[in-house]
């Protein structure tokens, strides 16, 4: 009772600020027009992770110093993306838990701790969580257990709460909802348990299931066929990152991750639609406008759930409502996000699986490249050229900024069999770590052509952030939180954190001054310029 | 105020985390079984059905071969949460709470055991006692100069692995083929680098860090180099390098016995 007394208190004097505590769809429509908030895990449907704040610049980012620090305490991986909004920080913490922080001082407000069971299963992925979504009053959050819950935004009060998916075979939500509408869009984690891949929506006000798209298609739906006899129940897709989304078009972009097993691919003959593809689907009903797949017959675990960037390109000399995405496959595409028309594609890293990509989108696939017994080694790892860690565009320079991981695997191959809420993978990898590095990589968004590179000891785990400052910030696995030259890739600032960084830098404003945000090792840092 | 009872809540929640984790083990349909015969007793049988196992159940994390992919290596001499052969039969089955999922419902105590006993030999490979003669083996270490580098009881100068509990951490053939062929088995945090700055003659040692601004690298007399990334001109990790001489010329008898010395090394000190 003492902590709602005293929480009410806070809130009240936060609100005294001059805050409304309601962030209505149109300003997630508009989030570009807010910059002082940071309202979704891209912070924008377009999932740009560009900033239009321009306070801190190439000229003065030597003088950032971190303005407080928040340590968060239990087990797991800090891969959160902080949200701001009316003037609260939302971080997620492992396992699921959900913290309020005032963002001018880092003390928390209000927190959700979401008690686990002893038998919880995480097969594929580490216990985290990547952040949660707004809307209204609410913020939403996915749990491991495998549930969605709202919270009310100004309390933590639990509002209500859904059951995604059974936790025993392998379910689990780690990524950041999206809120587009009045409905939440939630993706499912388990491509390595053999589930079958979905993306949901529930009404954001009573948790309602809203309509559910599978990602493999049962018999007699589209797509069917490319899976050999009954291995499409156990085919996986799953769509475990944030999707982008369009609202002139109401299109949502969906990434889907690899096909199950991992790496036998001799039990599920075929391409294994629609896994390793891109979903455009209509956000009121959920049906697929059109699919496109990146990797046919996926088995090297090369999971397309990247972020689907949406960007306005000129190509080929016509304008274009394009997507972009770095692939985990080591290939950037350019597609047409109304059509699902594929434009252009072309290798960011180094890989040694595909002869290039055809007209048709298709890959070359190179003869005898996929897992033996014996190992085969094969570039990009089983990690891909880039995993989760989000890329950023940004619409000033025209460069889209990429994480890196410049590693080969010998893949293997072994036999396998489908048990409930076991891994379902078939073989794994050997990694070659000892010549591994990694890079912030600068794209031209158009042609895909490396622009500049700046390297760094191991393939990276942090995602990258571009502001209108001409900054470019992102981390290492080796602590470094660093600020780089947007045109050149000269750095230009760093800070050592003291543990690995593996999340997504946001930026925002506090009393109008620009701070940037990022978690790492179990800590949330935030940096800004020193007042004068 | 509100913070404070957050982070009691928290703990509450926390060692309820923890008070759940308990009964995990005795949660399933099986008792919890003590370890009854040591990893080291396996056969090949049995290693065969725990490397089954692990593909399946731990490969994904652990990689194949053990050298770590989301989850941490586990070709290390010894394991932070798993002291020794019982905490490692544990472990297998119960898992992390929150971190590591446990297969002993999948399992059982029998296949847990052969798995446990798989991932022991990942790293102590050879567990037969070898043959040699102790006393001269100890002989040798101290003629041979092995203390100028290494560290074992307290004694001598900290520049490879220290080697107090060595015999636990490594089987036999892995410490013959370390002296004979010392870059075959280069251990965990003791990568050769050779850095030359800009202005300076070239650096050669053993890389203590590394990160995207700063390298830190320990020469072969012990000197500690701190090197700006941004003033080098040169940086090269060398794959398959050791700074430590190979001991391939010492006559077979000493090599058999220095071995034998170093399998009985099981950390008194």
């Amino acid at each position: 009772m003492r902590r709602l007394v005293t929480t009410a208190a806070m809130v009240s004097v936060l609100a005294g600020a001059g805050l409304s505590g309601q962030v209505p769809y149109q300003r997630l429509v508009d989030a570009a027009k807010t910059p002082g908030d940071w309202l979704t895990y891209n912070g924008g449907y377009f999932g740009h992770r560009h900033s239009t704040l321009d306070q801190i610049t190439a000229a003065n980012v030597s003088g950032l110093a971190p303005a407080w620090i928040y340590q968060v305490q239990g087990n797991g991986q800090m891969e959160t993306s902080a949200v701001v909004a009316n003037g609260i920080m939302y971080v997620t913490e492992p396992p699921t838990t959900v913290t309020a922080l005032d963002p001018k001082n880092g003390r928390p407000i209000w927190s959700y701790v979401r008690p686990m069971p002893a038998n919880l299963r995480l097969i594929g992925f580490p216990a985290t969580n990547r952040g949660v979504a707004i809307l209204d009053d609410k913020v939403f959050v996915g749990s491991l257990d495998g549930a969605l819950i709202a919270l009310d935004a100004q309390t933590g009060a639990v509002r209500w709460e859904t059951r995604v998916a059974d936790n025993g075979t392998g379910h689990s939500v780690t990524m950041a909802p999206l809120a587009v509408k009045d409905k939440v869009i939630v993706g499912i984690s388990g491509g390595e348990a053999g589930i079958r891949g979905f993306v949901d929506a529930y009404d954001a006000k009573t948790g309602k299931l809203a309509w559910r798209t599978y990602t493999v298609p049962a018999a007699g739906e589209p797509g069917h066929e490319t899976w050999a006899g009954e291995s499409w129940k156990n085919g996986a897709g799953a769509t475990w990152l944030t999707g982008s989304y369009d609202p002139a078009l109401n299109l949502l972009y969906w990434g889907t991750g690899n096909p199950g097993p991992d790496w036998n691919g001799d039990v599920r003959k075929g391409d294994n639609l629609y896994t390793s593809s891109v979903l455009a689907l209509d956000a009121d009903t959920g049906k697929m406008t059109w699919h496109f797949q990146y990797t046919p017959h996926d088995v090297h675990d090369w999971d397309a759930n990247q972020i689907q960037v949406l960007a306005d390109l000129t190509v080929a000399g016509k304008p274009r409502k394009a997507l972009i995405t770095a692939n985990r496959n080591a290939f950037y595409y350019v597609l047409d996000r109304v059509t699902g028309e594929f434009l252009h594609a072309a290798p960011y890293a180094k890989q040694t699986w595909a002869r290039g990509i055809d007209p048709k989108g298709r890959p070359r696939v190179i003869e005898g490249t996929e897992p033996t017994p014996e190992g085969n080694l094969v570039y990009p790892s089983l990690q891909g050229s880039t995993n989760w860690p989000s890329p950023s565009y940004s619409p000033q320079t025209g460069l889209f900024y990429v994480p890196v991981r410049e590693m080969g695997s010998y893949y293997y191959k072994t036999d396998v069999e489908y048990e409930a809420g076991q891994p379902f993978t078939g073989g794994g990898e050997r990694r070659l770590a000892d010549e591994a590095w990694g890079a912030v990589r600068a794209l031209d968004a158009t042609t895909g052509k490396q622009v500049w590179d700046f390297r760094l000891p191991s393939p990276s785990w942090s995602g990258v952030l571009s502001t209108a400052g001409g900054l470019v910030f992102s981390g290492s696995n080796e602590g470094n939180f660093y600020a780089l030259d947007a045109k050149t890739g000269a750095p230009l600032w760093q800070f050592q954190v003291g543990g690995m960084v593996r999340s997504n830098p946001t930026t925002f404003l506090v009393d109008g001054r620009q701070h940037v945000s990022v978690a790492a090792g179990r800590a949330v840092f935030v940096f800004a310029l020193p007042v004068k | 105020m509100a913070s404070l009872i957050v982070r009691r809540r928290m703990a509450r929640v926390i060692a309820a985390l923890a008070v759940c984790a308990l009964p995990a083990t005795a949660r399933g349909q099986y008792p919890a079984p003590a370890l009854e015969r040591p990893l080291a007793e396996a056969g090949a049988g049995d290693l065969a059905e725990g490397k089954r196992l692990y593909n399946a159940q731990c490969a994904l994390c652990h990689g194949i071969d053990g050298g770590g992919g989301y989850g941490p290596s586990l070709l290390r001499p010894t394991f932070a949460r798993a002291a020794d052969d019982a905490g490692l039969f544990t472990l297998v089955r119960t898992g992390i709470p929150g971190v590591m999922p446990g297969f002993g419902d999948a399992n059982g105590p029998r296949r847990s055991w052969q798995l446990a006993a798989f991932v022991r030999s990942m790293t102590r490979a050879g567990g037969a006692t070898p043959p040699g003669d102790v006393a001269h083996g100890r002989v040798v270490y101290q003629a041979r100069g092995c203390a100028n580098c290494h560290v074992l009881g307290g004694d001598g100068r900290a520049f490879g692995p220290d080697l107090t509990a060595i015999g636990l951490q490594r089987g036999p053939a892995y410490l013959r083929q370390a002296l004979v062929e010392p870059a075959a088995r280069v251990p965990d945090g003791h990568v050769v680098v050779t850095a030359r700055a800009k202005t300076g003659p070239a650096i050669r040692g053993v890389r203590l860090s590394e990160d995207a601004f700063w390298v830190h690298v320990r020469d072969a007399g012990g000197r500690l180099h701190a090197l700006r990334v941004s003033e080098l001109a040169e940086f090269r990790r060398e794959a398959g390098a050791s700074l430590m001489p190979a001991y391939g010329t010492l006559a077979a008898a000493d090599l058999d016995d220095l071995v034998a010395y170093l399998s009985t090394l099981r950390g008194q000190r």
